[in-house]
């Protein structure tokens, strides 16, 4: 009964009954959203051919289709330079570490708040959605992130994401969804809300927190801001933060006694890929995963 | 004696204490984010004061002097700021409606196509971008817009004479539309593809026996099914009207058209944050502080606007 | 029920006491720590510091030698201003930062931190530092960086051998391959006269005469039509304006002696109007200004091979960098053809002048957090006076004594250790070791005063560099160098307006400049519009007031 339940919830309409003839209409869709899907992957593409492709071909032509004279020297220099490394390394750290630590904080929450009616539910409930609207600004911020000692430390980049109010409702959605004689049977054997949560509940959620444990992840693996303000040491740097460095060039009237080289445009699309290409490789495969946890926690809502 | 039990009974401590008890493994999983919310939302919160004092970074945020309304008068005889309003508004509307096409219509598009394996894959192509950050999107764009960019160098193989796309403000704004289109279009159809998928088939058959045609039964069947949840999501973006995109627009805009297509949250950010003068933060925490009231305000009021018309409000 | 009102006092003590912590602010950076070897912890930050990370042999013999323990942060190149302003506003500055003085917007930030007491300022007897005290005295316009009398850091000087040069790099570079292209393209053509001129000078007729040729041949010489003839880095568009123009920045005197707007001014306006129709021959890329600063200005154009002349701050180290790129990218295949990549362009005005931008000889400063002890900022100082001695110098540009050099005791010729120099044989390059003490004497010098005897120093690169500077120099003394210079008087002026507005609208009006160069707005809107700015007007009725006009 309970697996029926999640089945209901899949993308796809059921085969009906309804004409399954190809009409005209259709091949005009087709081909206006195969159309769309070109002028997404088309940016993609010609980034990554100016990326293998040699300065003066590109110089010759900056439309191009297909890459002519390979050259990977872009990905060679990217490659052998040590800072995007060691932001790589900084980046999986988050990526592990950040992403199970957000993950425990935000479910708990959800679990709770998706419960019936107890005691000042409601009151933290408020207390959560006026943080969507308010806060403080980046000095009092900045403050409260120095007495807590974070200053400078990868934590600061791990602890102050614990809950994410929107991923948190979603998984608070979900839990909402599920029927409540589980719990009620599982309270008639005598279980606490933590084993209730824990025996019954948890098992019946690993898509949803696949869902968000990937948003999680596509966040850490995006997220440089934090790491600006309060980490100095650059070699505690995420990937994105380097890469920004990196690809920001110093036009200004500044004399740079240090810098030396001087990104092209190929190796700034190089330096691009280096860090999209593993959401690239995976997303297709954990796609229904974010299909379905936007679905349930944002449509029971 | 029996009056002190009876108020003992009613005493509200012992009540409240007594329902906390019979959930208190509950309030023990809430804790921790009553305790993270406090320590890095609320507590930031007193923050809001600097609108109305001129900051002094020696005496930090408490022990700086009060200056009354200063920084919001400030704020409003700045000839640039109303503009900045403006634009904000636009901006920010014009990409909610936008948004809110291109996802149903993106959805609807991928509803009506019955080709299975076409549909999964096209349905990954669209909604991928939205994981790109906006740094590698400006990146795209300007290696196609710019001068001699990819675009301009078909138009002039085309026989065509290049455009000056980056000067352009009113190209730069449809720039500014399309890669919103163009990065969550797809991601947003999922939502009201979800939503289709659960209304009832037997509506489309009975159509499908009046010898309803495909718009029809769009028109009539599918629109009206994701009313609700259409609303509802249209209620929530209404509050984000006056946060247009502030990485977007950081990293979107031309350096021919830096400063003149700001939005509240660029132009606090050029002014009075990536800057260093510390006497010009109350100004950036006045404009802040502005920003949040109105878009609180609106959310509450379409709120009960929704609530009026019957649709389920969110709060 | 005990349990859980424990728990609650439990947890609101820990807000409570956190509330207390975060609410006075300040942070607790400047305090004096040591290590576990009892030495003192400084905690240095520069942009840069950017290869180094603060620990190698060379930092720890400067440990070792003042009792100090080195920690040196770099800043980030696109995010110096937030990261600087965060930790201005949080009064959590490291011991020592470093950050710039825009000498045309004095009032923004160096004087107003020290207004709120941010900056500890240099002791008044600077005997203990006999050579940062030799150094400050060869800084130009020290005692306007003074406050009350007493100076709140170190400049930061571009060449501390070569104190009296007032102009800056600012300058052109060109492709002198290709005006010998043409030339050989042109040598059957009857009456042709070369364009290209030995020596790389050129009057104002040849200079245009010379763009119009790279103009014709333009697509001959890049093997594309997307190539460009003149680009300037997008701070100094329009650049062929500093011919008619005399001041660099907002304000101006007229001839009564009265400030103006600089960028209304007659001699301006002719020179947007030079820039204009060069815009319209398509001579200036119309890709100017059209990118980010990321990546597509016109340094990558240059380098790409897409333009032929190329305007930017050419100090020896940027120099050097365009060389090395250029030699990356481009591929020259021998010095000379390199040389002939990236040649000085010297162009003479209407005037019959060259005319260079004015410059201090330091940009940025290094400054101390005011809460640091006078025994730590003694140890700053300490260590920087070390290193711009003669054995420290030697220690930032060789390394150590015994070890890395030894030197002859009566020459004093310094022979390198090739043990501990590793040496391309191919290049005759040196392999690259990371020094501290190199990137420390940053904060006080760029290091151009070492470039003549430091190894890495590519020496043709370098005599290229310096027969410009001497010839502009000469140029100088005979009074064919046009120095373009806001008068000092208004340079120096603090007033509110002035302090508050002069950059916002120095940016806002450059690009008014070029919207007007590229025909986007008219003559008469242009001059509306700058002098309508959010303040403009009246920064200089400020200044007319204080100048007593």
């Amino acid at each position: 009964m309970k697996k029926q339940q999640l089945e209901r919830l899949p993308l796809r309409p059921k085969r009906s009954s309804r004409e399954t003839r190809i009409q005209g209409i259709d091949i005009v869709i087709c081909i206006i959203l195969v159309f769309f899907a070109l002028l997404i992957i088309f940016p993609f593409w010609h980034a990554f051919v100016i990326s293998i492709s040699s300065k003066d071909a590109y110089s010759r032509n900056s439309f191009l289709l297909w890459p002519t004279e390979l050259d990977f020297t872009a990905y060679k220099m990217v490659f052998s330079d040590m800072r995007l490394w060691n932001g790589y390394k900084i980046t999986l750290l988050l990526l592990f570490v950040g992403t199970l630590y957000q993950l425990f904080f935000t479910v708990i929450t959800g679990y709770a708040l998706s419960r019936k009616k107890w005691v000042g539910k409601n009151f933290v409930m408020n207390m959560i959605l006026v943080t969507m609207f308010f806060g403080g600004g980046l000095i009092p911020y900045y403050y409260l992130i120095q007495s807590l000692g974070m200053m400078n430390s990868v934590l600061v980049m791990i602890i102050p994401g614990a809950i994410d109010t929107f991923n948190m409702l979603l998984m608070r959605n979900y839990f909402a969804s599920l029927p409540a004689e589980m719990e009620e049977s599982a309270k008639i054997d005598g279980a606490n809300d933590i084993v209730t949560f824990v025996k019954i509940f948890l098992p019946l959620s690993l898509p949803m927190l696949a869902t968000v444990g990937l948003f999680f992840a596509v966040g850490n693996w995006n997220s440089w801001y934090n790491a600006m303000i309060f980490i100095s040491d650059s070699s505690k740097w995420p990937l994105q933060m380097v890469l920004k460095d990196m690809i920001s060039e110093m036009s200004s009237q500044m004399e740079t006694p240090t810098a030396t080289e001087t990104f092209s445009e190929g190796m700034t699309m190089a330096a691009i890929f280096f860090t999209i290409v593993p959401i690239m490789c995976f997303y297709p495969f954990l796609q229904r995963f974010f299909v379905k946890g936007i679905v349930v926690g944002a449509i029971k809502g | 004696m029996e009056l002190v039990t009876i108020s003992r009974r009613n005493n509200p401590f012992r009540k409240f204490g007594r329902k906390a008890l019979q959930s208190k493994y509950l309030i023990m999983m809430i804790l921790p984010a009553v305790v993270f919310y406090v320590i890095f939302n609320y507590l930031p919160m007193y923050g809001i004061v600097l609108a109305f004092k001129s900051f002094n970074p020696i005496k930090g945020v408490i022990n700086s002097p009060w200056n009354g309304f200063d920084n919001f008068k400030e704020v409003f005889k700045d000839p640039n700021f109303w503009p900045v309003f403006g634009n904000t508004l636009i901006i920010g509307s014009v990409k909610i409606v936008i948004g809110f096409l291109g996802a149903v219509i993106t959805a609807i598009l991928l509803n009506e196509l019955r080709m299975r394996r076409t549909k999964k894959t096209i349905q990954t192509i669209v909604t991928f971008p939205h994981f790109l950050s906006w740094i590698v999107i400006s990146g795209f764009v300007f290696s196609l817009f710019a001068y001699h960019g990819a675009v301009n160098s078909v138009i002039e193989a085309s026989g065509g004479q290049p455009v000056q796309f980056l000067r352009n403000k009113p190209f730069f704004f449809f720039l500014i539309f399309a890669t919103d289109i163009w990065k969550e279009a797809g991601w947003g159809s999922i939502i009201y593809l979800a939503t289709m998928a659960g209304i009832p088939q037997d509506q489309y058959e009975a159509a499908d026996i009046d010898g309803a045609s495909r718009l029809q039964k769009i028109w009539h069947i599918t629109l009206p099914g994701i009313k609700s949840v259409a609303i509802l999501l249209l209620i929530m973006s209404v509050g984000g009207v006056l946060s247009a995109g502030f990485d977007q627009l950081l990293n979107l805009t031309p350096r021919a058209l830096e400063g003149k297509i700001d939005i509240i949250d660029t132009y606090i950010y050029r002014n009075y944050i990536g800057e260093v003068d510390p006497s010009q933060v109350g100004i950036g925490a006045a404009i802040g502080l502005f920003k949040s009231v109105i878009g609180f305000v609106l959310v509450i009021t379409v709120d009960r606007i929704a609530k009026a018309f019957g649709e389920r409000g969110i709060i | 029920m005990k349990k859980a009102k424990l728990l609650c006092g439990a947890c609101l003590t820990a807000l409570m006491s956190v509330t207390a912590l975060t609410a006075c602010g300040g942070g607790s950076n400047g305090a004096d720590k040591y290590d576990k070897n009892n030495r003192l912890i400084l905690n240095l930050r520069n942009v840069y510091f950017d290869q180094w990370n603060g620990e190698d042999n060379y930092t720890e013999i400067l440990n070792e030698m003042f009792g100090v323990k080195i920690k040196a942060t770099n800043y980030s190149y696109s995010s110096w201003d937030t990261q600087v302003g965060t930790a201005i506003n949080g009064d959590n500055l490291t011991d020592a930062i470093q950050y710039n003085l825009k000498a045309y917007n004095f009032g923004s930030s160096y004087e107003k931190w020290v207004g709120y007491g941010l900056l500890k300022p240099l002791p008044d007897d600077m005997s203990r530092w006999p050579e940062i005290q030799k150094m400050l005295n060869n800084i130009s316009n020290i005692d306007y960086l003074k406050v009350d009398g007493k100076l709140y850091g170190i400049p930061i000087a571009n060449d501390i051998s070569n104190p009296t040069k007032d102009f800056s790099n600012m300058t052109y570079v060109y492709r002198r391959d290709w005006a010998k292209q043409i030339d050989e393209m042109n040598k059957n053509t009857a009456g042709w006269t070369n364009v290209y001129k030995e020596g790389d000078v050129y009057t104002w007729e040849e200079f245009n005469r010379l763009l119009t040729a790279f103009k014709t041949n333009i697509k001959t010489l890049s093997g594309t039509d997307k190539a460009d003839v003149l680009v300037d880095e997008a701070w100094g568009f329009p650049s062929v304006a500093n011919f008619y123009k005399n001041a660099p920045h907002c304000y101006t005197k007229d001839s009564d002696g009265k400030a103006i707007n600089a960028f209304t001014a007659p001699e301006y306006l002719n020179g947007l109007d030079a820039a204009k129709e060069l815009v319209a021959n398509k001579i200036y890329s119309p890709d100017q200004c059209n990118w980010k600063e990321e990546g597509g200005d016109a340094t990558t154009n240059y380098l790409g091979g897409k333009a032929a002349v190329l305007y930017d701050n050419f100090s020896f180290s940027n120099y050097l960098k365009l060389r090395t790129n250029f030699k990356n990218q481009r591929k020259p295949g021998s010095v000379d053809a390199l040389n002939d990549g990236t040649a000085f362009l010297k162009i003479k005005g209407p005037d019959g002048k060259f005319a260079i931008e004015n410059t201090e000889n330091w940009f940025s400063m290094t400054m101390f957090n005011h809460k640091i002890s006078d025994t730590k900022l003694e140890k700053i100082l300490d260590v920087i006076n070390y290193l711009l001695t003669d054995e420290g110098t030697r220690l930032a540009i060789y390394g150590q004594e015994g070890y890395d050099y030894t030197m002859d005791s009566v020459t004093g010729e310094v022979t390198l250790n090739e043990m501990s120099w590793e040496k391309n044989i191919n290049t005759g390059e040196y392999a690259p070791k990371t020094n501290g003490a190199k990137y420390l004497r940053y904060m006080a010098t760029l290091g151009n005063d070492t470039k003549a005897y430091d190894p890495y120093t590519d020496l043709t690169a370098y005599n290229i560099f310096n027969a410009w500077n001497d010839e502009m120099k000469a140029a100088k003394e005979a009074g064919d160098l046009r120095i373009i210079v806001e008068p000092a008087d208004i340079s120096w002026m603090s007033t509110a307006t002035k302090n508050k507005r002069t950059k916002a609208n120095l940016d806002a009006a450059k690009g008014l400049a070029s919207d007007y160069c590229y025909g986007d707005i008219n003559q008469t809107k242009y001059i509306n519009d700058v002098e309508g700015l959010n303040g403009y007007k009246d920064a200089i009725d400020e200044i007319n007031a204080k100048l007593g006009k």
